[in-house]
This record gives C-alpha cells, structure tokens and sequence, in this order.
C-alpha cells in the first residue's frame, strides 16, 4: 500500500492494544487501508509529509485518524493540537482513543478541536463493538473533506 | 453645730484623700500632678521610685518640678507642659535606657487638669511602662508570623500531594486499564481462534480469565471514581430532591432489565447541596436497593424524607435481604461487602462514594437493617 492510499491512520504505541484493534478493523474487513505508527514524532512525520516520508501526500486520501494519547516523546494531544492548527491538516477527522477518562484531557481534547473522544473499555466484547462502529462510521459513512478543499499549504 | 460640720467635712476630706492616695499609690502608672507654675502638687509611689532610682531625689511637694528635669530635656519638656497647659495634651512613646543598662518603653502623657467649669488649674504627667506589652506584640508578630509561614508550607505540601495524586490517579487510568484489556483481549483471541483446540476446562479456565480482568476494571473505575469525588469543588445551590429523585428512577428504570420493584417517591424537602454529587448518591442508594430486593415476591422501595432534632433526614428503605447490623461498621469502607458477588454483583465502592459525597456536605450517612427484614440507608445535608 502507498502512503498516498493510506484511509486510516492508527497511532498507538502499545503492540498489543494495537494489534487487538486491528483484529476488530480485519474482522469487519476495515482494515485495508489501515496504517499503524506506533510513535507520536513519526505520526507527526506522516501527517505532515516529513522526514520519510517526505513528498508523499500521505494526508490526501486520510478518513480519520485513531490517536492514543499516552505516547512517549509527543503526545496525542499535542499530535491532535498540531493537526488542528495547520490549514492544510485541520480538516482531518480525529477520533481519540484512551483508557482515561480524566475530564482534563476530555475538555483539552474538545479545545484542540477533536472530532471525537472514545473511552476504550476493558471488557473486549464491547471494545469490539465500539471500535467497529467506529470505523464504520468514519470510514463509511461519513462524508470526508474533499482533498481539494484541503488547502494546500 | 458649724463647727461640728466644718469638722465632718475635715473627715470626710481626709477620708477622700486617703482614698485617692491609695489608689493613685497602687497604680503601675507613674503620676505627677503640677499646678500651673509647673510646682508639684503631689506625686505617686512609682514616680518616687523611678526619680530615686533614676536620679537620686526625691519627687518633693511644693517644690518646682522643672528642677527636677535632667538640663539637656529642659526646655522641649517646659514647651511641652506650657502647651499641655494651655489646651494641646501631648502623647508620646518611646524608648528610655536606664542606668542599670536595661531598656524600658514608655508611654507619657501631658494633659491639663481641669476644673468644674473647664479651664486648665495645673498638668498631670502620666507615665507608664510598655516594654512587657511591647515585648508580647512583638510575639504574636513573629508567632503569626511563623503561623503564616506554617500555613504556606502546609499549603505547599498539599498542592504538591494532590498533584501527586492526580498524577497517581492519571496513570493509574492509563497504566492499569491497558494490560486489563490486552488480557481480556487476548482470552477472546484464544476463546475465538483456537477454540477447537480447547477442552471444556481449558475453555472455562479463559472465561475465569476474562471475567476477572473485567472485574478489575470495574474496580479500578469505581476507585478512580472515588478519588475524582474527592477532589471535585462543591457547587451548591437549592436542589429541588423530588425532581431529582425523578430523574433517577427514570434513568434506572431504562437501565434496569425488568425493573420488579414498585418505588414511591415521598414529598422531599429541598436541600442545598451539589445536583450532581447528590444525584449520585441517590442513583447509588437506589440501585442498591432495586438490587437487594429484587428476588423479593414483592419487591418495594420508599423514598422519603422526616424531620430529626430540627434536622431534614432523608432516607430510603426496601423490603430486601437486609443484613446484619453488627456488620454495619463495614458498610462504608472501600471494597467492604456484606455479600458475596456469587449472590449479588457488585465492587463495594457505591457506598463508600455515598459516604465520601455525604461526609463532603457535613452531613451524616446511617443504616438500620434486619437480615431477611430489608433495610433502611437514612442522610442528612445541613
């Protein structure tokens, strides 16, 4: 898969909370075009078309970003601030996915603009659930941004 | 008969000075009275004392107080007297080194002495010594001084551990749900995938499994809940309980399966308390309730409120299991239950949230119940 196809950015640093949620994206056949970074810099790097991934346009295609938000060196909510202040990525749909249900970081992520805030629960059935509803919504039902209302930065 | 008069007024005189002297001698105040040429009228103990002590002379009366003045205070103390006498008093306070070397404060005072129809006839000198009032100023300075001091690093200690446990309660959120999850998670993977591969047991063995890491997240939520009440700021304001109640009861009836029991909801008194926590409080009591009863033929709740000792009491009573009161110290404390979770589910957290919600509003949670009977969960919100 080129970086310029990627639909689904999932950024979470824990393998195996990973590779959990990309069995429920695989069981509801979600997860195509699914890219999984497990590090906040180059989540970072990816959105922005940085560092490796200079000059791919990496954002053109993106339905919605899954963003954890304890991630070592950058975390989601500064991922989430950056993505909402530049013109070029703002429009991107974010859906934070965490295990705190802490109030700060609820009302921060609403101020930084989230499209979404997701308590992921303990108990797999239902964090099954929850996920695939998710995704379904975001990658098939809602009506993205056209890329070319981006503006182009 | 004059004569006999002129003496009884001679008495009394006598006995009126007596009286004055008496108390002018047993003042701490020095006292020098002076007519208007600034003679010496009379004088107390202590001013003859301090003169002694001070000078080596006596305070003598009739004799001109002026002299007795050490040269370099001469003349601002005769400005001082002349104006005292002509209508301005003059009041100062300072310091005085005496001969042994010890320093005392004074508080002095020039005033004019008046007569009964107001115009000055001499001066009174009044001084006291404020070094023992000053010195006890000067302590409760510094002791509130430390006290501040006292509170500030108190203040600190405190700012930092609530930081501290926010940090705690923070990553206890984050950190402890994750693996939770990855275990139940990774159970569903092998109840899922190798599903044919298990025996029976094997099978039941992943559900135990399961079933545990979902109770210890559903402990570690309700602590976290617990810690957040703590914390929260009261926001109090009149809450009309009725409509409150109401909400409740309709939230459960739409969360519960099959809720049996008939609820009647009594006239509440309004109460000024935080809508939210006490909403809490309610919902936490009455699930309680639904749930102790439930396997009651009948299963019945009253919500109500009574007047105790000038007091409102609010309380809620079911006709469920009940339990045994000798236990009720334990009703409250975090993860403390009367039953087991084979027969009814739950954290033992509810209570203890009910209790902290209750103690936060200065108000009083109690219980009275009967094994078999039903029980009754009773608070107050002054």
């Amino acid at each position: 898969m080129k970086y310029s196809e990627v639909e689904v950015l999932l950024v979470e640093d824990n393998p195996h909370e990973a590779q959990l949620a990309l069995r429920c994206f695989k069981q509801y056949n979600l997860g195509n075009r699914l890219l999984h970074i497990d590090d906040g810099i180059e989540a970072l790097d990816f959105i922005f078309s940085r560092g490796k991934y200079e000059g791919a346009q990496t954002s053109e295609k993106l339905k919605v970003i899954f963003l954890d938000l304890k991630l070592p060196k950058v975390d989601g909510l500064e991922i989430l601030r950056q993505i909402k202040s530049e013109e070029c990525t703002r429009t991107i749909p974010v859906v934070v996915l965490t295990s705190s249900s802490e109030e700060s970081d609820i009302a921060t992520a609403y101020r930084f603009g989230t499209n979404s805030f997701m308590v992921k629960p303990v108990d797999f059935d239902t964090f099954t659930q929850v996920i695939s509803d998710l995704a379904r919504y975001w990658i098939l039902t809602n009506v993205p941004p056209e890329p070319a209302k981006k503006a182009k930065a | 008969m004059s004569k006999q008069r002129d003496e009884h007024t001679e008495d009394l005189l006598r006995k009126t000075e007596a009286n004055l002297r008496f108390i002018l001698d047993s003042s701490d105040t020095a006292y020098i009275l002076l007519d208007n040429q600034l003679n010496i009228i009379t004088s107390n103990r202590i001013a003859h004392q301090w003169t002694t002590s001070e000078f080596d002379r006596n305070l003598i009366d009739r004799s001109n107080f002026i002299d007795f003045i050490p040269d370099k205070y001469k003349q601002p103390a005769i400005t001082v007297m002349q104006n005292a006498i002509n209508g301005t008093p003059f009041i100062y306070e300072d310091k005085y080194t005496k001969r042994d070397g010890a320093v005392s404060w004074y508080h002095v005072r020039f005033a004019g002495i008046k007569d009964d129809t107001g115009s000055i006839i001499g001066l009174c000198i009044a001084a006291s010594d404020t070094t023992r009032y000053r010195s006890a100023q000067g302590e409760i300075k510094s002791m509130n001084e430390s006290l501040e001091k006292k509170v500030k690093e108190r203040t600190a200690e405190l700012e930092i551990a609530n930081k501290e446990l926010e940090a705690f309660t923070y990553s206890v959120s984050h950190d402890l749900m994750a693996p939770l999850r990855i275990i139940d998670g990774f159970s569903q993977v092998l109840l899922d995938d190798y599903r044919n591969k298990l025996d029976e047991e094997g099978f039941q063995t992943i559900q135990v499994i399961k079933r545990n890491a979902t109770r210890m997240g559903d402990l570690v939520n309700d602590l976290l809940n617990l810690a957040r009440l703590g914390r929260a700021n009261l926001i109090k304001r009149n809450v009309n309980m009725n409509d409150l109640v109401t909400s409740v009861i309709d939230e459960m009836r739409f969360t519960t399966n099959k809720l049996a029991a008939k609820i009647k909801l009594k006239e509440l008194k309004h109460a000024d308390c935080d809508q939210v926590l006490i909403k809490q409080v309610w919902s936490n009591l009455l699930s309680n309730a639904i749930k102790y009863s439930k396997n009651r033929e009948n299963p019945f709740i009253e919500i109500g409120c009574l007047e105790q000792n000038g007091q409102t009491v609010y309380y809620i009573k079911d006709n469920g299991v009940g339990f045994d009161l000798q236990y009720a110290g334990k009703l409250f404390g975090v993860f403390q239950r009367l039953h087991k979770p084979s027969e009814f589910p739950g954290t033992g957290v509810g209570l203890a949230i009910v209790h902290r919600i209750v103690t936060r509003h200065l108000g009083k949670v109690w219980a009275d119940a009967k094994p078999n009977e039903g029980a009754v969960f009773y608070f107050t919100l002054p």
